[in-house]
């Protein structure tokens, strides 16, 4: 009897489990806002982890199917004992390939996403290269706060050196913000990460971006959004006290160059020239694009 | 099971010594009070009574119409009242969760009550018990519940700010003491003096709303005050409110500590009775309604238009000829950049070899180098950085040639004309950029100044590791 219970006891657990995560989506046990990706990668990269979440329920409910009737055959006959396959040759073998066999094609298969996600500089080297002027800001994460800048609207680069020596010392016409990024829609954008301390993490979730800043390091992010709006940028590396306080926005916007130009005038301001309107009688810019 | 006997009365013990702790926040004195305690304990009584009458605990913060401070004023009309609870009309929407806020009838009506909560359903507010002596007013009695901005503001304040900048506004939060161990970082502004760093107004005038606003906003880069941008306009105006609020209540009680001053500084008791009985009876009266008003008209001073710093004549247009003019004066005699910021803008000026004197006390300070108000070793901006606390805008710099850094040897220079100012704006800001200045040898133009618009472009030939590329390996 006892026996009985016992195997429906462990039969019930993972046949409840499968359940739950069968009718999670309609019933939203889900993380709050749930939304889908906004740059093509970030789809690929869904993708990638719901492919992974198959086989991992493909193996999960044979090996309980297994356990189950296993324990269920055995139950029933209280005289036969164990077979123990301790040091087996075969089924060491079999175990030992099969899931060799899985991470193998799981390594070749993402290994197109990883790429277009991780390796995007191979021709910034190149003179001239088309993608160098990809580069949208450089993003220095501090504690506990989002430094932004942006090169001067019109600035052409022509190799890599020039976009290294942006990096390397601040250069006329620069445009800094704080703690909300603004980039182009539906165009490759490259951001410089940067640290300004300790280690912080470039986490913008609905862009499926994740990306640590090291100190010392200048870090290349690519991303393509191709929905406009706003997504919050997080801090994903414990970065001391003060982590929470690392709220940032990026924003992708269709006239980015527009928005640069706002910036500028913002930035340029001497308290006399009013551009359109921006300026309250104060002297105090209203700081319309923030 | 021995374990299982012993540790039950334990954890009881344990449940009851939590639930008995006293759990009431206070504003933490200024540490001069005990010294004052031990001069006289009535003057330190009164003192920190006369200070909890009128600001009260940040958890239960007093509301006072003497003071330049936006409480947060929702008004109305009463419908009807029984018992404890009163129906509204209110003019405007209340927030949310309205609670705990000072209840006022009629126009200057002395004894405000105190409501407990408000529903927004059915319009019922309730009072909490008053004594038998009140009497709640007819239908159509004009209502004011105050307070509602100062509470938000502290709940914001409790949980961006405190950790650095103490809850009573000194700058002695938890966490201000690992910014003090590193010598880059300003310590965490005490309020206490009235008195911040980066502000729009001109010399001698407070620091204004909206110059709180656009710190706690866009945050002092270079330094640990973070940006928080991203709180709503509504959170910003409310912390502001409660900066200023803790920056009265910390000045007035310095300006009641210094109306104390000789008690503490009396030697013997026989010294100290006449002045005791001198300075706490109406004295303190006195001296306190002075301080109050006298606080109140500064931060009343810091929002009128006319004290806010606005240049007359646009910036000079930006160029080598500008800039030149600026370097000059940077490096001139007259007014002397260099003296503190180096003769190239890298804050090792000279004048921090030198020991310098507190202009408050007339002491000489016991090591070389530059203090502020509040005592902290500061060091002039290394302006080759392109890192501007209070701002990057010309306007900013403008602002700071003028009037300086409040509370830091950093001078305002108001007497230069305009466009000398702005010369030296212009240079400040070409200082960081590499290549843009001859700074050496040729002082002439060479149209090294169109670079600046074209940072990308090809750097300067003259600067080093800079050639070509084929040069570089």
């Amino acid at each position: 009897m006892s026996r009985i219970f016992w195997c429906l006891f462990f039969t019930a657990w993972p046949i409840l489990g499968i359940v739950v995560s069968v009718i999670s989506p309609q019933m939203n046990w889900g993380f709050p806002d749930n939304r889908e990706s906004a740059t093509p990668l970030g789809e690929r990269i869904d993708d990638l982890f719901y492919l992974i979440l198959c086989i991992v329920t493909i193996a999960f409910i044979g090996t309980m199917v297994v356990l189950a009737y296993v324990l269920w055959k055995a139950s029933k006959n209280e005289d036969e004992k164990g077979w123990f396959s301790h040091g087996s040759h075969n089924l060491e073998v079999i175990w030992t390939i099969v899931p060799a066999g899985i991470l193998l094609f799981i390594a070749l298969y993402q290994m197109d996403v990883w790429a277009i996600y991780r390796v995007r500089d191979y021709d910034l080297k190149q003179q001239n290269s088309p993608r160098l002027n990809n580069l949208v800001a450089e993003v220095i994460a501090r504690q506990f706060e989002w430094r932004i800048r942006y090169p001067a609207p019109g600035t052409v680069f022509k190799s890599k050196k020039q976009i290294d020596d942006w990096l390397a010392k601040p250069q006329a016409g620069d445009l800094y913000t704080v703690n909300h990024l603004h980039v182009p829609l539906n165009k490759e954008t490259l951001i410089y990460l940067k640290s300004g301390d300790v280690q912080h993490s470039f986490f913008v979730p609905e862009m499926r971006v994740k990306q640590d800043a090291i100190p010392g390091q200048n870090i290349d992010i690519w991303f393509t959004v191709n929905r406009a709006g706003d997504f919050d940028l997080t801090c994903a590396e414990l970065c001391g006290w003060g982590h929470y306080k690392m709220r940032g926005r990026v924003t992708a916007i269709e006239d980015f160059s527009g928005f640069l130009q706002k910036l500028k005038a913002e930035q340029d301001f001497d308290g006399i020239s009013k551009s359109a309107g921006e300026i309250a009688a104060t002297g105090q810019t209203q700081e319309v694009t923030r | 099971m021995s374990i299982r006997r012993h540790l039950l009365p334990y954890l009881v013990l344990v449940l009851m010594v939590a639930g008995c702790a006293d759990q009431s926040a206070k504003f933490s004195s200024d540490r001069r009070i005990e010294e004052l305690e031990s001069a006289s304990t009535d003057a330190a009584n009164n003192l920190t009574t006369t200070l909890l009458e009128h600001f009260g605990t940040p958890n239960r913060l007093v509301s006072w119409s003497a003071l330049p401070i936006d409480y947060g004023t929702v008004s109305g009309t009463v419908l009807s009242a029984s018992g404890d609870q009163l129906r509204l009309s209110l003019e405007t929407k209340p927030p949310a969760g309205l609670a705990n806020v000072a209840v006022v009838f009629g126009e200057n009506n002395p004894g405000p009550r105190l409501a407990v909560s408000y529903d927004s359903d059915s319009r019922m507010l309730t009072l909490a018990p008053g004594t038998k002596s009140d009497t709640l007013p007819p239908p159509g009695t004009r209502v004011r519940l105050i307070g509602h901005r100062l509470q938000q503001g502290r709940q914001s304040f409790m949980q961006h700010c405190m950790h650095c900048h103490g809850v009573a506004g000194d700058g002695f939060g938890p966490t201000a003491r690992y910014i003090r161990n590193h010598k880059f970082n300003p310590m965490p502004r005490d309020f206490r003096r009235g008195l911040f760093k980066f502000t729009s107004t001109k010399d001698g005038i407070y620091a204004s709303r909206d110059d709180l606003k656009r710190t706690v906003k866009l945050g002092l880069s270079g330094t640990y005050m973070p940006s928080f941008l991203l709180l709503s306009d509504a959170e910003l105006d409310a912390v502001v409110e409660y900066v200023r609020f803790l920056a009265i209540r910390g000045e007035t009680e310095r300006r009641l500590l210094a109306h104390f001053q000789p008690l503490i500084d009396a030697k013997t008791p026989q010294d100290r009775q006449p002045l005791e009985q001198e300075l706490n009876g109406a004295g303190f009266t006195e001296a306190f309604n002075d301080a109050v008003s006298l606080v109140a008209e500064n931060w009343q001073a810091a929002e009128e238009s006319d004290n806010v710093v606005l240049p007359t004549v646009a910036r000079v247009p930006d160029g080598f000829e500008s800039r030149k003019k600026g370097r000059d004066l940077f490096i001139g005699t007259k007014i002397n950049c260099a003296k503190c910021h180096g003769p190239r803008g890298r804050g090792n000026g000279s004048f921090l070899n030198e020991i310098q004197e507190n202009p408050e006390t007339k002491k000489k300070y016991s090591e070389p180098g530059l203090f502020d108000n509040w005592e902290n070793k500061v060091s002039p901006r290394d302006l080759t950085a392109g890192i501007y606390r209070g701002g990057r805008r010309p306007l900013d710099l403008f602002r700071r040639v003028t009037t300086g850094v409040k509370g830091t040897p950093m001078p305002g220079f108001a007497a230069l004309k305009e466009e000398d100012r702005w010369h030296i704006v212009n240079y400040i800001l070409s200082i960081p950029i590499a290549g843009v200045f001859p700074e050496k040898k040729h002082d002439h133009p060479d149209g090294d100044d169109h670079k600046a618009d074209k940072p990308a472009s090809a750097p300067t030939k003259s600067t080093k590791g800079s050639g070509s590329p084929s040069k570089d390996k």
